[in-house]
């Protein structure tokens, strides 16, 4: 494992594409994922994450420096200075630009989220899709979703009958 | 959450034609990560969307997941079901009206709002005169009536009507509701005296226990009978046990605590509580603070919250202390987002903050508009109301009748398989 400062564990994170990002431990360790490995040992050398191509990593690793809680070396809290409220704002403004992605990154993100089990990430990524189609048609939804109507006309109305009050 | 749905077979079906295909589409992780955010009605519309998506959202492991999900949001953003109960007509001689409306309607409320939403609504004509407190679990609902006891998943609009159990020679029936983690099914518990005489103070207690469904859709009883009388309407879940107050007035010499009775081997055990002497059982009640269980004793002009410690589970520590307006009957509902407690008296609820030690009045349930969607309007105002049922909701999907099991699982199986 690389050290490169003092009471500080590096780890090392690869993506299938040939990438490799040195991050804190403590930052990878947002990912609960990770966490487990390497609290099981199985972290000694880079990390493989399969399925995460290295854009994506990068922004994950991004939004996990982001996150990471705020502790030195000694526990104490590097925030003193900042009142807790606006330092909760200040990560609210950020995520509200970090999510600021087109579609297809949106959906690799949650991917990875869920991959990684960062819940922070995941609930943001999910969130924002949702506010998008909570109160769509499902037409609307099937071509924001890219995803097929398989029902047969009279299956859907059967469904759909089942559940009238949900429509209205 | 992360569950891999590449391992429920049904889906790995789907999942396999998906990705041979050419066309790009939104992966099965990503689409269960989005509807289990969602609010139930969502859902359920959604089902419509394709057989993926309603395979997905039958599954139980999603129901799960929702429901985790669910709870989430409720410490976020804490929404309530009120229940409002009229008369037909007011008859003043009853000690208790025997005259109460068959229209049991839920609404949805949340902090701040003048209006609560109709969630559902069921008519049962004649089924009942009387209705007693509900008891709730999980977004479970069970309504207490001189007959019968019903429960609802007002989210699902399923409703299930339980038969008659044993014979109550008391007046008032007690009722707890929970949910087993050894079966993973709710539980309902009916606790019912064979004989109860107060001047000679002898009793016979009993209890008997439906199983949500279970296989034999009737009531069973229970080996062991309470090992002291249980004080009626006071029953409350906690973590795969139910709380339940003694009715010190049957026995002589009472000893002071509560009694817990485990839905997962079924026994009773006894917690001793010495500082609750002199205290009668309708100034107590039990509530879950920051994920500990609580009771709440209310004073004159006080309300002392003892915390239950969770390390060993028997011995109480003094958690804090609630200065109230008035010397009245307050009952603490739910902790708010910082560290704010909602209490109740009567109609009128309260904010209570620590740091100001004072209790502000936020709200009265008989001034809140009760809005029906469906017709566009508004049902009733609370003015009309005798009583209103009131607790922390947290939205589920778990069926609670077979049918309603069969819309949430078994046709998103067929809908698979054709």
């Amino acid at each position: 494992m690389a050290t490169r400062e003092a009471g500080k564990k590096m780890i090392m994170l690869k993506s299938p594409d040939g990438m490799e990002f040195e991050v804190e431990e403590a930052v990878a360790m947002e990912s609960q994922t990770i966490r487990k490995m390497i609290e099981d040992d199985c972290a000694d050398t880079a990390i493989l994450i399969p399925n995460i191509n290295s854009k994506i990593l990068s922004r994950v690793i991004e939004y996990c420096n982001k996150h990471v809680p705020t502790t030195g070396a000694t526990g104490a809290a590097a925030s003193d200075t900042v009142a807790p409220a606006a330092l909760a704002e200040d990560l609210k403004i950020w995520d509200a630009e970090f999510i600021k992605v087109n579609r297809a990154t949106r959906f690799n993100l949650i991917q990875a989220a869920s991959y990684l089990n960062i819940k922070g990430l995941l609930d943001l990524t999910s969130q924002t899709t949702i506010d998008t189609i909570s109160d769509n048609s499902l037409e609307e939804i099937r071509s924001f979703l890219s995803t097929k109507n398989d029902y047969l006309p009279e299956e859907e109305q059967t469904i759909r009958r089942e559940n009238q009050w949900a429509f209205q | 959450m992360a569950v891999s749905l590449k391992t429920i077979p049904e889906i790995q079906k789907v999942y396999k034609r998906r990705v041979r295909r050419q066309v790009p589409v939104i992966p099965d992780e990503i689409v269960f990560e989005i509807l289990v955010r969602l609010p139930v009605k969502a859902i359920i519309r959604f089902k419509s969307v394709n057989k993926t998506w309603h395979a997905i959202i039958s599954h139980p492991c999603f129901i799960g997941s929702h429901l985790q999900q669910s709870a989430k949001n409720q410490e976020r953003k804490p929404s309530f079901l009120i229940t409002p109960h009229i008369l037909d007509k007011v008859i003043d001689s009853e000690a208790w009206p025997t005259t109460f409306s068959n229209y049991i309607p839920f609404y949805s409320w949340q902090e701040g709002q003048d209006n609560a939403c109709l969630v559902h609504s069921t008519t049962f004509r004649g089924e009942f005169g009387s209705v007693h407190n509900m008891v709730h679990c999980d977004g479970l609902v069970v309504l207490l009536t001189n007959t019968k006891v019903f429960v609802f998943n007002p989210a699902i609009h399923d409703v299930l009507k339980l038969r008659n159990g044993q014979k109550d020679e008391w007046q008032f029936p007690t009722v707890g509701l929970g949910f087993d983690p050894r079966t993973s099914k709710y539980k309902v518990a009916r606790f019912f005296y064979r004989s109860i005489n107060f001047s000679t103070r002898t009793y016979s207690v009993g209890m008997e226990i439906f199983t949500i469904g279970g296989d034999d859709n009737s009531w069973r009883s229970v080996a062991e009978d309470p090992p002291l009388p249980i004080e009626p309407g006071t029953v409350t879940h906690f973590k795969g046990s139910l709380y339940l107050l003694v009715w010190d007035e049957l026995v002589e010499r009472c000893p002071q605590g509560v009694l817990r009775f485990s839905l997962e081997d079924e026994t009773f055990s006894f917690i001793c509580h010495p500082q609750l002497q002199s205290c009668k059982g309708e100034r107590l009640n039990f509530i879950e603070l920051g994920g500990e269980l609580c009771l709440a004793q209310c004073l004159d002009g006080k309300q002392v919250i003892w915390m239950l410690h969770s390390v060993d589970g028997h011995e109480w520590i003094q958690h804090r202390v609630i200065i109230l307006p008035k010397p009245e009957l307050y009952k603490t509902l739910s902790v708010l987002p910082r560290d704010v407690l909602l209490i109740r008296s009567g109609n009128c609820l309260y904010h209570y903050a620590d740091a100001r030690r004072d209790a502000r009045e936020v709200g009265r349930l008989d001034q809140l508009r009760y809005k029906n969607p469906r017709v566009g309007s508004f049902d009733y105002v609370g003015l009309d109301t005798f009583i209103f049922d009131m607790f922390s909701y947290t939205e589920s999907l778990h069926p609670v009748t077979k049918q309603g099991k069969q819309r949430i699982y078994k046709d998103g199986n067929e809908a698979l398989d054709g």
